[in-house]
């Protein structure tokens, strides 16, 4: 159906190397020092709230904010010094940035003038890219013609028509609805796949990131906390911080003598291999809600807690059961809609999970 | 729980007295209320519904009487100062000295009126493009600074516009004496001393300064609203700077040169007191010439007829102007309106 073949071109390797930022006129550093290498061809997630730095880090590949120290390589060349016009990069913005006063062609056009590309390989390239994202009919148009969901495809065409071997995309589904964010991350993972670009996505969206990703690099406060595949960051998280993060999660905080966690008020048995890796003292356990089920507990080694049920919200396939503990903590329990537990407010509830499902991670306390 | 509905309710009253007050009312959109009663028709509901219609075209009524009383003031105003004063112009210059198109015959026979139109066609093309040339970089300054210099540099734009327009020209004379400080100022640049008082150099400058309000703002209204973003996009597309200011930054803030020229191009034609006190009878504007027929020759009826041309000029150049960028400002305002 898509005839990508002249589009497509291998992706580069980008090496961030101890990457840091300070602002003119702050003392802080914005970005602490990044290491990060971001493989050919690979869809690279920068997952992170608002202001902690992953927008920073992609528009200093970009070249649109310099870097303070530290060097970022394109295939092991030194780019950090580079204006953006010379790194031949593509940019998708998170408001599209189209040229308002130009049709949805000429926008597509503009970055091959840039590179003196002869009349008939504009043409050529330009449908091409249009065909790309299934917008075909729509060249004549200007972006305030349409959808927000059209124009940011006109902009994912606009930055791949030239065939940049990096793609560089900054929250662009972040101004759509749900429905139409969800067939874009389909159309950009096709893409992805087709053209086998690098691409550098930034977003605040784990939905998002899990699905699309091959890795995920967790931002938080400047730096780095994980990097890894979209199933390592969820069920091995380096700390609780990107535990809860990257869904739901209840966070019980202890310390770890053997295999039990004492958290001063209960005490939980941790699956040996999971403990192993931690030394004894500060820990956190991570269960998700979905692990937790609700009734009376299998015997040993299962774990278990009572509470009292302050909300049940049934959003579909599941609901979602608040449990507030004796000492106030609140644990979220995800139950399939398909088991009838029939639990209201107010009832008294056991929630129990086997130690394998939880994980154990370095203790927040201290930092936190 | 009732507090709510009741606040809500006083609310939802208010809305409507302003919306009727405003004219958003369904009536003043030409909407009539159809009141259809079913067959099962409920005689209390349609009771009600008829009520609350003939209240609420009396809540119109009052509404355009409010709307009358709030006009009449200006209204009255521009027709006594403003309207009466030009029809009594146009009327005289087809009555005075004598009935008849005399006034406008003399217009165009008169050599000296043809050069005086060309000459102040000329001295206001000039003037606009020198204001646009020193107000863009200027306007596109304040559109990316920070809110303190951005208020510096208003207040630098806007203080002139405060004072007296006299005041300012006596201390144009003053600075553009022969040995004056802009004469000193060219001469640092190796120009010699030059003669500014009572030439045309001198006038534009002075000119030029007055204006410059008058094209600073549009202009940073329309560059504020230029999302900077697509300035980034362009470089990200591989655009060297001086092709994202030709592609991109320049028809984006073509709608605002295009008001303010138009502006400055208006008022310039029909400027008066500074060409009188900087410039020379010899080199004198239209304003100057209709000027010299009433207060040195009593000639009112000429007078009128040649302030009819000179709207007539006017008008002639803004139909040029709007022509020549009508595709270009549809395109780029609609591209502005639509974000």
């Amino acid at each position: 159906m898509h005839s990508g073949a002249r589009l497509s071109e291998t992706g580069a390797q980008i090496d961030l190397e101890s990457v840091t930022k300070v602002y003119r006129g702050s003392t802080e550093e914005t970005i602490k020092g990044i290491d990060l290498s971001i493989k050919e061809g690979e869809f690279m997630t920068f997952l992170g709230g608002s202001g902690t730095g992953k927008t920073t880090t992609l528009n200093m590949i970009a070249g649109f904010e310099t870097v303070t120290t530290g060097e970022i390589h394109l295939d092991g060349k030194d780019i950090s010094r580079q204006k953006p016009h010379e790194r031949g990069l593509g940019m998708v913005f998170q408001n599209y940035a189209l040229f308002p006063h130009m049709t949805v062609r000429e926008n597509i056009e503009f970055p091959l003038k840039q590179r003196k590309v002869s009349p008939k390989g504009i043409a050529q390239q330009v449908n091409e890219a249009l065909d790309m994202v299934d917008l075909g009919q729509f060249g004549e148009r200007l972006p305030s013609q349409l959808s927000g969901g059209q124009q940011q495809r006109v902009a994912l065409a606009r930055a791949i028509v030239y065939s940049p071997r990096v793609l560089l995309l900054d929250e662009p589904l972040g101004a759509l609805d749900r429905r139409l964010r969800e067939s874009l991350q389909v159309e950009i993972s096709r893409i992805h796949r087709e053209l086998g670009l690098t691409f550098v996505y930034v977003t605040h969206d784990q939905e998002e990131a899990l699905g699309m990703s091959d890795r995920i690099a967790v931002f938080r406060d400047g730096q780095i906390e994980q990097v890894g595949t979209p199933t390592e960051v969820y069920e091995s998280p380096a700390n609780s911080f990107v535990a809860t993060f990257l869904g739901d999660s209840n966070v019980f905080s202890g310390s770890l003598k053997g295999d039990v966690l004492d958290t001063g008020w209960a005490q939980f048995k941790v699956d040996a291999g999971m403990s192993s890796n931690q030394q004894s003292g500060a820990m956190d356990l991570v269960v998700r809600p979905e692990h937790m089920s609700i009734g009376d507990p299998p015997a040993a080694p299962h774990n278990s807690i009572t509470g009292g049920v302050i909300s049940v919200m049934f959003q579909g396939a599941y609901r979602r059961v608040s449990v507030e503990l004796s000492n106030g903590l609140v644990c979220l329990v995800r139950e399939p809609a398909s088991v009838r537990s029939g639990v209201s407010i107010g009832d008294r509830v056991t929630v129990w999970w086997h130690p394998v499902v939880g994980i154990a991670v370095a203790g927040e306390k201290a930092s936190a | 729980m009732f507090d709510h509905i009741l606040r809500s309710n006083a609310a939802r009253h208010f809305e409507i007295e302003l919306a009727s007050h405003c004219g958003f009312s369904s009536n003043n959109l030409g909407v009539t209320p159809v009141s259809t009663s079913t067959a099962t028709g409920d005689d209390k509901k349609a009771n009600r519904r008829a009520t609350e219609d003939s209240s609420s075209v009396k809540r119109d009524r009052r509404a355009r009487r409010m709307r009358l009383l709030i006009l009449a003031p200006p209204l009255a105003f521009v027709l006594l100062l403003f309207v009466y004063p030009a029809l009594e112009l146009l009327w005289r210059s087809f009555t005075d000295p004598e009935s008849g198109f005399g006034n406008y015959v003399r217009i165009a026979t008169d050599p000296v009126v043809s050069t005086v139109i060309v000459r102040t066609v000329i001295m206001a093309a000039i003037v606009t493009v020198t204001s646009v040339v020193i107000a863009y970089p200027y306007a596109h300054l304040m559109s990316i600074a920070t809110d303190r210099w951005r208020m510096v540099l208003t207040a630098v734009v806007l203080i002139p516009l405060w004072t007296s327009l006299m005041a300012r020209t006596f201390a144009w004379i003053v600075l553009l004496q022969n040995d004056g400080p802009v004469s000193g100022l060219f001469e640092l640049f190796g120009f010699g001393p030059v003669t500014l008082l009572g030439t045309t150099p001198g006038v534009v400058i002075a000119m030029a300064q007055v204006m410059l309000p008058f094209v600073v703002m549009p202009m940073y209204t329309n560059m504020k609203a230029i999302d900077l973003r697509l300035l980034d996009a362009s470089r990200s597309l591989g655009a060297k700077p001086f092709t994202v200011f030709r592609k991109i930054y320049l028809p984006l803030s073509f709608p605002g040169i295009a008001s303010g020229a138009t502006l400055v191009l208006v008022l310039s034609l029909g400027f008066y007191v500074t060409p009188a006190l900087i410039g020379t009878p010899q080199n004198s504007m239209f304003g100057q010439y209709i000027a010299v027929q009433i207060n040195e020759l009593v000639a009112f009826g000429y007078a009128g007829a040649l302030a009819v041309a000179l709207i007539a000029v006017t008008l002639i150049l803004l139909g040029g102007v709007r022509i020549a960028t009508k595709t270009k400002m549809s395109d780029s305002q609609s591209s502005i309106g639509g974000r």
